[in-house]
């Protein structure tokens, strides 16, 4: 059985990975996404397809990155909050239960 | 698993909105349902909306040399069942849709129905098979969140290959052709969700055991037995 402080320091740890890879994201953007293979697999099926709608914005690689890096820290940042309070709390009532 | 605007059919397009749209409305009432009867429950929901959030914006590397996305419906899934991640599912995709021109307005149906439908009622499943069979709350974490990852990628290996069938070997053709894309890619990728879902999971039950309980993610008797 893992003990509490093990398991907070695997979350911890694991928050901080996501937001490592978060921040690294924009390294692998060089590389082919699988969205990118399905839609050539798609034309390749019926090579005459031609999507009927565009993306109503579509932005800059460099914008793209950006808010995918901020839409992963904004998550990270949320379970980041709940663990310190988690952590906080934990230590209040372990304080309130030696004063007694 | 985002499948591009415009990339489905406009019949396919409407079938899998009103597919998908009883799920949103369900889930949301659920959600509402939820969160009035426990209002401490609004943190872990938050954190599920927020591990989702974070989750589908990595675009991670894996061996294959492409990349793909990770889903994080996993946790959601187990802490308030797969409806609930419907309409969790729908804002995070809205979202890219909109503002990363990642999936789309026309394919947010399909979209909605593979990540926010199928994906959940898969790891959800399994879920709750595995701890009925006596599994351990991290190793039934660890397979639910990583086969829910693998059921949303072969949902949308389907619904492209509904709209796309292979003309020599139809649609049993064009999904494996479809599949070939994203099962070696997503992989890895499945896997390191699943662990990441467990150790969350395992974190969760530790300091917020009472809520589990009234969720019925662990049995009353195992929290105050």
């Amino acid at each position: 059985m893992m003990r509490p402080g093990t398991i907070a320091m695997l979350a911890l740890g694991g928050l901080l990975v996501l937001a490592l890879l978060a921040l690294l994201s924009g390294a692998s953007s060089s590389r082919e996404g699988t969205d990118t293979q399905a839609q050539q697999v798609a034309e390749e099926i019926d090579p005459g397809f031609r999507p009927w709608f565009a993306s109503l914005y579509v932005p800059s690689p460099a914008t793209e990155r950006a808010l995918f890096v901020v839409q992963a820290l904004a998550g990270a940042g949320v379970i980041g909050f709940y663990v310190v309070s988690r952590q906080r709390r934990k230590r209040a009532e372990r304080g309130s239960r030696d004063h007694r | 698993m985002h499948i591009m605007e415009g990339f489905l059919p406009a019949s396919h397009a409407v079938g899998w909105s009103v597919a998908s749209a009883p799920f949103v409305a369900v889930g949301l009432r659920q959600i509402s349902k939820r969160t009035k009867e426990h209002p401490e429950s609004k943190m872990l929901l938050g954190v599920s909306g927020a591990f989702m959030f974070a989750l589908s914006a990595l675009k991670m590397p894996s061996i294959t040399g492409s990349c793909s996305h990770p889903t994080g419906t996993g946790l959601g899934s187990i802490l308030f069942g797969p409806v609930a991640m419907a309409p969790v599912a729908l804002v995070v995709l809205t979202f890219q849709a909109l503002l990363l021109a990642h999936g789309g307005i026309t394919t947010l149906g399909a979209n909605v129905f593979s990540m926010g439908v199928v994906g959940p009622t898969a790891a959800y499943l399994v879920w709750r098979g595995l701890r009925r069979a006596g599994g351990s709350l991290t190793v039934s974490a660890f397979a639910a969140a990583s086969l829910g990852d693998l059921a949303t990628y072969a949902t949308t290996a389907a619904q492209l290959a509904l709209a796309f069938p292979d003309p020599a070997s139809g649609f049993a053709g064009s999904v494996a052709k479809f599949l070939g894309v994203f099962a070696l890619t997503q992989l890895p990728i499945a896997l390191g969700e699943g662990l990441l879902t467990a150790v969350i999971l395992r974190y969760i039950s530790v300091h917020d055991r009472d809520e589990l309980a009234l969720l019925g993610v662990l049995p009353l008797e195992e929290v105050h037995g």
